[in-house]
């Protein structure tokens, strides 16, 4: 029996965490989420940006993390929009622009009407070049964005006018699903012109860019939860705009399903290793294996 | 000859580039961008070739009819459609000047409805195999993976509601739980007669223990007195041990590139350049 | 929930106070912005001017508007003709703007305008020009120790081509390379190589060719079969150069085809379905992964897993490596992965400059524990002296 746990079939396993995911979808289960330093420094430095101030997006991501980073991506536009602040969005994915257009038409398109293209946001739209592409805006945007995403002249875009390199903007937001991402933007942009860096990666990489925290990076989100952390941030700062509707708050519903799964991964391991000791027989037996 | 060339241009060019790093006067400081656009150019001009490759190879699977030659079909079906879309822009309005992603073009359409799920689709099986790994993987075989299990299910618990409510509803059960672990080490170090580890474990077991009981003290009497949380823990651990071996792990991986580097500014290492004889 | 309420409350009563105060009080032209002052910003490529100037003792400033002379021919869309064209406004309490947008060697007017609510004074016009400099001296300490660390490599790699015998640890994924293509060969199916999906110009993906370079000529030897997937077209051209050098080597030119070595797509979840439908259909009895990954590696390595094959990996993604230290038998990590070739080549040159890396490790350890005493000790003792040796280390030498 308990040899059989230890080989399991995965598909088992699978199995089950199908179940932790379809349940809570199913029955719209939603937790409050507490936000952590590292979440909350995005927060307020968005909040001491006087309005007006330039932000930089680049959105580095394409569909396979969607549901990690568009979150994110709504959200910082949702929060910056509630500042009025200018919006510059670029990417250095190919897929980077789709995801960009989803979020200027569901947060800038319904909630923020006024914000009219051009004057308080462009889109700068995708230059391939990788790194390479943050390397030439660090000094100037021109030499690479002649026109904007729907070709228009970048010198006949207002908001354009007093911007040149890089180090006209006042933050870099980047939400990165890989490379070249959040990382290069330290590395590149950031350390090479003094402009604040800050951005979302996915849980997998959040680890990665921990070692930037606090110092080059001005704060950092890794995967959903911290997504979801930012959400209820905005919920509670904007709660006259938001009230108790988290209809448009993708995370904070995602997190059902996520925590679900941690849980059945936890009783997985703790199965699993029920399991080993148990056909492992003896205590004496164990104790040889720990001092391995 | 075919070696002698490409190794003159690799060293050239890595010792300009280095001091490129260090010059901020031109024409060292567009250098790096104009290198790293010639590579964009040169890698866009080579897809032909690796565009070429998976046709020729796929195709001729399908008019040999060899096993599996269903899926190069589909290859295949995909990879023409995409060009044809792509190319004359089918659906949307054509010219140079209208995007891709033009209103009613049918890329978009293949890119929102194919190319959107089925990514999506691939890398979400990352919950099912992180899942399957780690069942595997994360046995206490030995003392590091015990360590590594610990943490492990640390990190997990602190991700979920679970975790925080655990020492929100039982303060110091943290404390309690690692100092009974080391109870229990003092205990197997007593048995084999080690006395040096049974005083060294057993005095930071009977401070974690005591310390937990002095608060339960405190609390009980309506102070304050701080006793660990699962979300701080999982923090210490992100910041702390996770942070100082990523940090190690990544300052050896930079020294091992400039290394690795150096042997492909010098020469040393050659064997990427394949053959000397033609 | 409290700070939003507690702030519109400021808002609502607190904040229009001094506002009224001022339209009550008589209007008085605030004194010029005083010693304006255009200094080119050093260590760059001349494109920016830092424009200075002393905050106006007076009380009513609300901003400071720093304009430019309009060069000949410049039109602004939009704004009126005039000589100036403004850069940007900033509070009171700021000091200086910089104009990133310079040209090179062209001398700019500059003036700085301090704005009360009813009035405005303009500073005196200065001028400054941008210029470049032969070298940024913020990476002096870079140049200092990644010099001393090429230094290092380089007198190692003498040192080893005049005999010197250096020791070098064991790798044991890579003792284990041999065996498990053995065990392809044995069991009569194909050895499967990734080399990431990065393309040419990154330094894993070199690294992982030379690998392959070596996989192939065992393999060659072996005679057994060998299938590389690759998502980068010139990775393609160049590993096919490797392998058939190797095949060159081992003496058997015969069994290379080029077709070994095959693209199958640049996006990284179509490589991942392609990679893993083939370790499905062809069962290979051996998957080695060495380059730089990302999410694929868990796809990649946890199918590898499932069809039972020995499983080798090298990547210096940091992110990825406990995937492939979760999935695979051995993993090869960070910096192994560029020993590797060194490593298998036993070229006493390459053996050399891993020599001289230690070195490089060496210095860090110092810097690092010389870094932790200091600002432990700053700490407790509040020592002056020790505090300024922890910031010359934080901001001066790694900044």
């Amino acid at each position: 029996m308990m040899e059989r746990l230890q080989t399991i079939d995965r598909r088992w396993i699978f199995l089950f965490i199908m179940l932790a995911v379809v349940i809570p979808l199913a029955f719209d289960l939603t937790i409050d989420e507490v936000a952590t330093p590292e979440v909350q420094a995005i927060y307020d430095r968005i909040e001491e940006l006087p309005p007006g101030s330039n932000v930089l997006l680049p959105f580095d991501y394409g569909p396979e993390s969607e549901p990690e980073l568009q979150p994110m991506a709504d959200s910082y536009v949702r929060h910056l929009g509630r500042r009025k602040q200018k919006l510059f969005f670029m990417c250095l994915w190919p897929t980077g622009q789709a995801q960009t257009l989803k979020t200027v038409n569901q947060v800038l398109g319904r909630e923020f009407p006024d914000y009219s293209y051009g004057r308080d946001y462009v889109m700068l739209g995708f230059r391939p070049g990788g790194q390479g592409v943050i390397q030439v805006v660090v000094t100037d945007f021109r030499t690479l964005y002649q026109s904007d995403v729907e070709g228009t002249p970048i010198d006949e875009i207002p908001m354009m006018r007093n911007v040149k390199g890089l180090k006209d903007m006042d933050l870099i937001l980047n939400i990165s699903g890989g490379f070249p991402g959040l990382k290069e933007w330290i590395q590149f942009g950031g350390d090479r012109t003094g402009v604040p860096v800050a951005g979302g990666v996915t849980a997998v990489q959040a680890p990665l860019l921990y070692p930037y925290y606090p110092g080059q990076l001005s704060g950092i989100m890794g995967g959903l939860k911290a997504a979801a952390e930012y959400e209820s941030l905005l919920i509670d700062g904007y709660s006259e705009a938001y009230g108790t509707d988290t209809e448009q708050f993708a995370a904070i519903r995602r997190m059902g399903p996520q925590t679900l799964a941690h849980l059945v991964i936890i009783l997985f391991l703790v199965v699993g290793n029920i399991a080993y000791f148990a056909s492992r027989g003896s205590s004496g037996e164990r104790l040889k294996s720990l001092e391995k | 000859m075919r070696r002698q060339i490409p190794l003159l241009i690799t060293f050239v060019v890595g010792v300009i580039m280095l001091f490129e790093a260090f010059i901020p006067h031109p024409p060292f400081d567009q250098l790096n961008e104009s290198l790293s656009i010639t590579f964009d150019v040169l890698a866009a001009f080579a897809f032909v070739l690796g565009g070429g490759n998976l046709a020729k190879i796929h195709l001729a699977k399908i008019s040999r009819s060899q096993p599996g030659w269903g899926y190069s079909a589909v290859t295949m079906a995909g990879f023409f459609a995409m060009l044809a879309i792509g190319l004359f822009k089918v659906g949307g309005p054509s010219g140079v000047k209208h995007a891709l992603e033009a209103e009613g073009s049918w890329f978009q359409a293949a890119y929102d409805y194919c190319f959107l799920p089925l990514s999506a689709t691939t890398f979400s099986l990352l919950a099912f195999f992180v899942a399957s790994a780690s069942y595997r993987a994360f046995r206490a075989k030995n003392r590091e993976a015990t360590v590594l299990l610990i943490a492990a299910l640390i990190i997990l618990l602190g991700r979920t509601l679970v975790g925080a409510a655990l020492t929100e509803t039982l303060p110091g059960s943290l404390e309690l739980l690692f100092g009974a672990l080391l109870a229990y080490l003092a205990w197997e170090q007593f048995r084999s007669k080690r006395w040096i580890p049974l005083a060294l474990i057993g005095t930071v077991a009977a401070f974690v223990l005591a310390r937990t009981l002095y608060g339960y003290l405190i609390l009980a009497g309506g102070g304050d007195f701080y006793l660990l949380t699962v979300p701080d823990l999982v923090n210490w651990i992100m910041v702390v041990p996770q942070l100082a071996g990523q940090r190690a792990i990544m300052i050896g991986i930079c020294l091992g590139i400039i290394s690795m580097s150096l042997r492909l500014i010098l020469g040393v290492e050659r064997s990427y350049l394949g053959s000397d004889t033609d | 929930m409290k700070l939003p309420c507690a702030l519109a409350l400021w808002f609502a009563v607190l904040a229009p106070v001094p506002l009224l105060e001022a339209q009550h009080a008589p209007a008085e032209a605030p004194s010029p912005p005083s010693g304006v002052q255009a200094l080119d910003v050093p260590n760059d490529s001349g494109h920016a001017i830092e424009i200075r100037w002393k905050d106006s003792p007076h009380p009513g400033v609300l901003s400071y508007e720093v304009f430019r002379s309009r060069l000949p021919g410049e039109t602004d869309p939009g704004a009126p003709e005039t000589p100036w064209m403004s850069l940007g406004t900033v509070g009171p309490g700021e000091e200086s703007w910089t104009f990133s947008s310079a040209e090179r060697g062209i001398r700019y007017s500059f003036k700085v305008v301090a704005t009360t609510a009813d009035s405005s004074a303009d500073s005196k016009i200065v001028t400054g020009e941008s210029r470049a400099q032969w070298f940024d001296r913020e990476k002096f300490w870079i140049l200092v120790i990644g010099g001393t660390i090429c230094l290092f490599v380089i007198l190692f790699i003498q040192l080893a081509t005049r005999g010197r015998k250096l020791f070098v640890r064991k790798i044991a994924g890579l003792e284990a390379v041999d065996e498990a293509v053995g065990r392809a060969t044995e069991m009569g199916r194909p050895v499967v190589f990734v080399p990431g999906i990065m393309d040419m110009d990154n330094v894993q993906t070199l690294a992982g060719l030379t690998l392959l370079g070596y996989v192939s000529r065992t393999i060659a030897e072996y005679d057994a079969r060998l299938d590389v997937p690759v998502s980068r077209s010139l990775v393609m051209t160049t590993g096919r150069e490797v392998v058939k050098q190797a095949y060159l080597e081992a003496g058997r030119p015969e069994s290379y085809n080029e077709d070994m070595v095959h693209y199958l797509t640049d996006e990284q979840f179509g490589y991942v379905a392609g990679v893993n439908g083939m370790l499905l259909r062809d069962e290979p009895a051996t998957c080695l992964y060495m380059g730089a990954f990302f999410a694929e590696s868990l796809l990649l390595a946890e199918t590898g897993n499932r069809i039972g094959a020995i499983q080798i990996a090298g990547t210096a993604m940091p992110s990825q490596l406990p995937f492939f230290v979760a999935a695979c038998d051995y993993t090869l990590m960070g910096e192994e992965l560029f020993a590797a070739s060194a490593y298998l080549s036993g070229d006493p040159k390459q053996l050399g400059s891993l020599k001289g890396q230690d070195v490089g490790k060496l210095i860090v350890m110092g810097a690092i524990l010389l870094g932790s005493v200091a600002a432990t000790l700053a700490l407790w003792t509040g020592s002056g002296s020790l505090q300024s040796v922890v910031d010359f280390l934080k901001l001066e030498m790694f900044v």
